[in-house]
């Protein structure tokens, strides 16, 4: 009876928690992909702020080339993600000069595409550096209403390629969990000692860019009721460290605080999530 | 470099034999890497090996700066110019210094025990075939050669000085400190003496590329396998077996030769090789293949007596394959700002043997060539423009590379421009959905794998090891997700050779044999993928020293 009552919370959730992130399932467990295009960064900010107060905003020609390769880091999290299409907007010149190519007679006997295959837009992505704060913005358009969909920002603080590079994750992760409704659930306990869960499977792999030794924070999504009001809060259950990314989808992590925690509300069912934290 | 002395000759070289006369053509495109007296006598020789044919017609042009394609019939014995259905680029860097610095040895105690100047014994050669017709890249290489020295060699790579004493009166670099007019001056004198020597060397460096491209390239563009032919089999062993090459010289005979039967299983196409050839060139062309030593000889004759064909490699370019694979076309170009970029992203997957590269960098070149051979003069040659349309795109943005589809525009794959080679190629599998197959177990020994034949539609070289994994699915929040679980490793053919293999290829089981032989007997879906970690001889490229250039790109 116990079990039974745990099955039906569970599924409640589950329904909750898809419903609330937007995630909705076809019968067949997969989503139809999103088709999302992406425009190089408007660097425009930068360069005026720049050349106004030289040495104001602590960046440099390496700064400059890492905000400039953050379409690329868009498109590389986004590309291996199969609930996405991704077309590169900055590529479109040279693909339709293929495709003009292919429409030439010397083609006749030889291998041609099909035309008129391109794919459309659901969202548009627009990233763009705001000097004032430092910082990166990405606006998510939706095409089809012509609305701003959803924003998502990150702060850029320490220099160079690397700092800029990180940042660039946590802006993704950012609109993903803003724009897409994408969490990265604890799937399963591995490893424990006595009531403490010290390795666990989580469903975030290669597809997303993660890497060894990321840190991550785990909590679970709670609601709070505040007068006739219903929000959201991520409670903070524990911390772990990424120990072996799998493959595309898995990765293994360790629990670096509140295995015993972790451990009892797993168990007991709740759903939890992890997100990658800034460095200190 | 002075451009305006930079200047570019294209060598096409077609057939002799009539039958094959308008199939095989090939243009060499070579640049003036640097102005370098040693240039010239580069050019010469390898006209002049160029001009022993070795069964080949050869026709020079020049493209110059301005890109004027001019055909240079002095060059040619003043004979007729026909159209060419390859065209071969060929571009190198002698690394020359003609004032290398002044280099000084010490013994422990510090004291001096000779001064020298020492020169660059490498260079970098890369070279690249495009089929005029098509404008697909049918070969392309890059390589660093070194020029071995030894008694015979007149010029060496080091230049003693030996009367350093009398001139420096001590240590060449404590002069340099306290007098430097005055080491400026003696090391003046000192180049100025020792220049002929350099000249030698670097002219002796241009002698052994051409060699290189011109002798032990050109087989590239025969088939790569032949059959055996008069096979001498004594006492149940195969020893000899003699051909004749199609075009006399052309064969390029390796110091060791495979045998092998190609096999067909369900739809795949594989090869066994029985045994091992050594291959000498007789004075009639001839070329007569012994057993090689301790090559027993015996899964030839067997093979012969089982009514199998046998064949012996000639190219590199692999012979395993599936019979219909037409889904997994793959015509991919390479679109980057950078030329030498777009050189190096060649290399890598032209190594694919599943991928069909095409010349984009070349488009205007190649136009210029086949606007030449519309002109009544090649009316009748037969120079048939059939192009070939991309399916995927390869393009460069800065520390990131993407593949694109052509088709709808999106973009299957992005890698990080400082990911090897396995790591692009795994990528590269995944963005596709394609999958390395477990064709069958061909060796077992008490329910464990010992051997496996694999097919890859992306195709195979030598050097990579592979891992196996087997897949289960996760459900995660409704969604099912597919969870890889490594239970072995297969081993690499052959680590001295990265050249591209074919898309079948049998591997021994290095780790996981019972969990591989019980995955795959069970039914349990198998992936297997190019094995990303760094191996300690580093054979594997690593893109990352190639990229410098991306740095500013956009």
């Amino acid at each position: 009876m116990i079990q039974y009552k745990s099955l039906i919370s569970s599924s409640i959730y589950i329904f909750i928690f898809c419903f609330c992130f937007g995630i909705h399932f076809h019968t067949n467990g997969q989503s139809t992909p999103k088709r999302l295009g992406i425009y190089e960064i408007d660097l425009k900010d930068y360069t005026a702020k720049n050349n106004a107060v030289a040495a104001g905003l602590g960046l440099n020609t390496e700064d400059f080339n890492s905000l400039s390769s953050l379409s690329s880091q868009l498109i590389y999290a986004y590309s291996g993600n199969p609930d996405f299409v991704i077309i590169d907007k900055r590529n479109q010149k040279v693909i339709n000069e293929e495709l003009e190519r292919q429409k030439n007679e010397t083609f006749m006997d030889g291998y041609t595409i099909n035309q008129g295959k391109q794919e459309g837009m659901d969202y548009i992505m627009m990233p763009k550096y705001l000097a004032a704060t430092n910082s990166v913005s990405v606006i998510v358009y939706e095409v089809e209403g012509g609305t701003v969909f959803c924003k998502a920002e990150t702060d850029i603080k320490g220099k160079g390629a690397r700092a800029i590079n990180y940042y660039s994750s946590i802006l993704i992760q950012s609109l993903n969990d803003k724009c897409f409704g994408i969490q990265i659930p604890l799937v399963r306990i591995l490893k424990s000692k006595g009531d403490k869960a010290r390795e666990v499977l989580v469903a975030v792999g290669k597809n997303q860019n993660v890497r060894k030794g990321y840190k991550m924070e785990i909590f679970e999504t709670v609601e709070e009721k505040l007068g006739d009001k219903t929000l959201k809060r991520n409670e903070k259950v524990g911390m772990a460290e990424i120990l072996l990314v799998e493959d595309d989808n898995f990765s293994v992590v360790e629990i670096m605080e509140g295995g015993e925690e972790v451990s009892k509300r797993m168990n007991a069912g709740k759903q939890l999530n992890c997100k990658l934290i800034p460095k200190n | 470099m002075n451009t305006k002395f930079t200047f570019i000759f294209i060598l096409i070289l077609s057939f002799t034999l009539s039958v094959v006369a308008q199939d095989r053509s090939v243009a060499y495109v070579f640049t003036k890497a640097n102005g370098g007296p040693a240039w010239q006598e580069v050019n010469k020789n390898l006209i002049a090996e160029l001009g022993k044919n070795y069964g080949y017609d050869l026709y020079f042009y020049n493209y110059n700066v301005e890109k004027e394609l001019s055909y240079l019939p002095q060059l040619n014995g003043n004979k007729e110019e026909k159209t060419a259905k390859y065209m071969r680029q060929f571009s190198y860097d002698l690394l020359e210094t003609y004032k290398p610095n002044l280099l000084v040895s010490l013994d422990t105690n510090k004291n001096v025990t000779g001064v020298f100047f020492q020169l660059n014994p490498n260079i970098l050669v890369r070279s690249k075939t495009t089929d005029l017709e098509t404008s697909q890249i049918v070969q392309n290489s890059k390589a660093t050669l070194k020029l071995e020295e030894d008694h015979f060699t007149p010029f060496k790579s080091r230049i003693n000085i030996t009367n350093w004493k009398a001139l420096f009166g001590g240590n060449p670099d404590a002069v340099k400190t306290k007098d430097p007019k005055r080491y400026a001056a003696l090391y003046d004198k000192l180049i100025l003496e020792h220049s002929p020597k350099m000249e030698g060397f670097f002219k002796q460096k241009g002698e052994v590329i051409n060699r290189y491209f011109v002798n032990e390239q050109l087989h590239l563009l025969d088939e790569s396998y032949s059959k055996v032919q008069n096979p001498e089999v004594s006492k149940e062993k195969l020893n000899k077996f003699k051909i004749i090459p199609e075009r006399k010289g052309s064969n390029y005979v390796a110091a060791y030769t495979s045998v092998f039967t190609l096999d067909t299983l369900n739809n795949y196409i594989y090869s066994t090789m029985v045994s091992l050839f050594v291959g000498n060139t007789e004075k009639d062309g001839s070329i007569i293949f012994s057993r090689a030593p301790f090559q027993s000889g015996k899964d030839a004759a067997e093979a012969i007596a089982a009514g199998k064909q046998l064949y012996y490699e000639i190219g590199s370019q692999g012979y395993g394959d599936k019979i219909v694979d037409q889904k997994n076309v793959m015509n991919l170009g390479v679109n980057t700002p950078d030329p030498d970029f777009n050189a190096t992203m060649e290399l890598y997957f032209n190594k694919m043997s599943g991928v069909k590269l095409y010349d984009i960098s070349n488009k205007e070149l190649i136009g210029k060539f086949r606007e030449k051979y519309k002109s009544e003069q090649f009316i009748n040659d037969k120079f048939e423009v059939k192009e070939q349309g991309l399916n995927y795109l390869l393009t460069a943005s800065k520390e990131k590379i993407e593949v694109s589809n052509v088709e709808n525009g999106s973009v299957v794959g992005s890698f990080n421009a400082d990911d090897r080679y396995p790591v692009v190629y795994n990528s590269l599998l995944d963005a596709l959905k394609l999958n390395i197959e477990v064709i069958t177990i061909t060796k077992e020994k008490k329910g464990k794998a010992q051997e496996l034949l694999l097919y890859s539609p992306l195709g195979f070289t030598h050097v990579e090891k592979l891992e196996v994994f087997s897949v289960n699915v996760e459900k995660v929040n409704g969604k099912e997700l597919e969870r890889r679980t490594k239970i072995g490793e297969l081993k690499a053919t052959n680590e001295a050779f990265d050249d591209a293999k074919g898309r079948t290829e049998r591997r021994e089981v290095k780790d996981g044999d019972k969990e591989i032989y019980e995955a795959i007997k069970a039914g349990k879906k198998v992936v297997v993928r190019l094995s990303e970690k760094v191996g300690i001889f580093g054979k594997i490229d690593n893109m990352n020293s190639k990229l410098g250039k991306l740095n500013g790109l956009k």
